[in-house]
């Protein structure tokens, strides 16, 4: 009676392993859908989840560096980094390292809550572990509220006007860094089709926001 | 830079305040050299009436142009000093020059210009510039509009095409270019504060062409921006299929087990 109780525990645990290696296989071979782009849905109780409670600074932003960001509708709360520009003129991103997964400010860019487009980037993923730090930035609509918090403690908080996926290879660069009469805000990520060949994404993802005026 | 242009843009319009001093003051920002675009005004049907009634015939002089009830001179200068606001009064300090361009005034043998213009958005705002009559100069400079920005729009900016646009301001006669006008058209039908239009001052924005940042301190990136290493990019996930592969392998294994066990049947 005991051989046979072993005998079906054993038969038990081989079709539990079976069904989830044809369930991994499966997913596996549906592969990830990729990262949300613009216009992404959304959870729905995401949808309405607001900005944030806590007061937001009104007076003129000093030229302290952004420290954290927080996009609550997303469940984005990040050390923000700072990065400048590689040799070839294009921004630097952040490197493989305990910073990867982290915001990073142009440190060339204005000080969020200064006038200008002041920009923040972020990886979508990463070549392995996942998804990072601006993965769901796709899933961000107009009206959505964007928190970033400056070296001094003061936090500002802006307003998503659009979110736009485009081509790297036909990047509209006067459109995102071009000059604003106003603070506003960009953030960056990656998006579209991913080229194995070169290691990258073939698209940006641009949130576009504007300072909350008091 | 370029925003703190468009509020310099936005002071123009700017009056009422109390006349401060500079003090001690650092600015926040300074353009020592303004280049490009113009200020127009969309004439008022009031003005344009009350030279019609005088018989008095608008014109161009220079780069200005008279197109569709608008008249327009180019920006050839200036510059622009910002503080930070409550420190200073005004807070934009400067001038925008129109040198080289101007409006005349037309009545029988009697020709007026007014030329080379200079905005100071200082308290209160104005406009100044040259008066000659009959080739015979007037006024070096004298006041000839006042600005009211009680009128004023929001700052438009257009990122793409490099420009600030402001319009709104309200372009009002003084008090000294009525008294020219009605002494040299022996005439007291042209007062003070007549509205002469609505002024629209569309400047170039500093950083486009240069390739610098807007408002920040380095150069503008370039291309797009590599911010994903691929790993959630559609497409086979190896992961899964790898933990996939594992499992039915021990499955495997758990049924080999299973028929070496005692009990099974040979």
């Amino acid at each position: 009676m005991p051989h046979l109780s072993r005998r079906r525990l054993l038969l038990a645990v081989a079709v539990v392993l079976a069904l989830l290696g044809v369930g991994l296989t499966v997913l596996g071979l549906r592969g990830h859908p990729g990262p949300p782009v613009a216009g992404a849905d959304r959870p729905v109780a995401a949808a309405s989840a607001p900005a944030d409670d806590a007061p937001t600074e009104r007076r003129p932003a000093s030229t302290a560096p952004p420290v954290l960001l927080d996009i609550p509708v997303i469940g984005v709360h990040s050390v923000v980094n700072q990065v400048g520009l590689e040799p070839d003129g294009t921004l630097e991103t952040p490197v493989p390292g305990p910073d990867y997964d982290e915001a990073a400010w142009y440190r060339g860019s204005p000080v969020p809550g200064r006038p200008g487009p002041s920009v923040i980037i972020g990886h979508v993923d990463s070549a392995a572990a996942g998804p990072s730090v601006f993965y769901d930035l796709g899933r961000l609509r107009p009206g959505d509220g964007i928190i970033v918090t400056a070296a001094d403690s003061a936090r500002r908080e802006f307003v998503v006007d659009a979110v736009r996926t485009v081509p790297k290879n036909d990047f509209p660069q006067r459109q995102v860094y071009g000059a604003t009469a106003h603070p506003e805000l960009r953030l960056i990520t990656c998006g579209g089709d991913f080229d194995p060949g070169v290691g990258h994404y073939e698209d940006n993802t641009i949130v576009f926001a504007h300072l909350r005026q008091p | 830079m370029a925003a703190l242009v468009t509020a310099g843009v936005a002071a123009l319009a700017l009056s009422g305040l109390t006349v401060g001093s500079a003090a001690a003051a650092e600015p926040i920002a300074q353009i020592p050299d303004l280049t490009g675009q113009s200020s127009s005004v969309a004439l008022d049907e009031g003005f344009t009436g009350a030279l019609e009634s005088l018989e008095v015939t608008p014109g161009t002089i220079g780069g200005a142009s008279l197109e569709n009830g608008s008249v327009s001179f180019p920006i050839t200068g200036g510059n622009v000093t910002v503080y930070e606001p409550g420190t200073v009064n005004p807070y934009v300090q400067g001038r925008i020059e129109h040198n080289g361009s101007g409006l005349s005034l037309t009545k029988g043998d009697t020709r007026v210009e007014l030329t080379d213009f200079v905005i100071d958005p200082g308290n209160p705002a104005t406009l100044s510039g040259k008066v000659t009559a009959n080739g015979q100069t007037v006024a070096d400079s004298a006041v000839l509009f006042d600005l009211d920005g009680s009128t004023l729009q929001p700052i438009q900016t257009d990122a793409a095409e490099g420009t600030a646009t402001l319009t709104g301001t309200t372009v009002r006669l003084s008090g000294s270019a009525a008294d020219a006008l009605n002494q040299a058209f022996d005439t007291d039908a042209v007062r003070s504060g007549l509205t002469v239009g609505t002024a629209t001052i569309v400047v170039n924005l500093p950083g486009q062409g240069s390739g610098q940042m807007p408002g920040g301190t380095g150069a503008m990136p370039e291309g797009g921006v590599d911010t994903g290493g691929g790993s959630t990019a559609g497409g086979l996930d190896i992961a899964l299929l790898s933990g996939g592969a594992l499992a039915l392998i021990a499955a495997g294994g758990v049924l080999a087990a299973r028929r070496r066990a005692p009990g099974a049947r040979r």
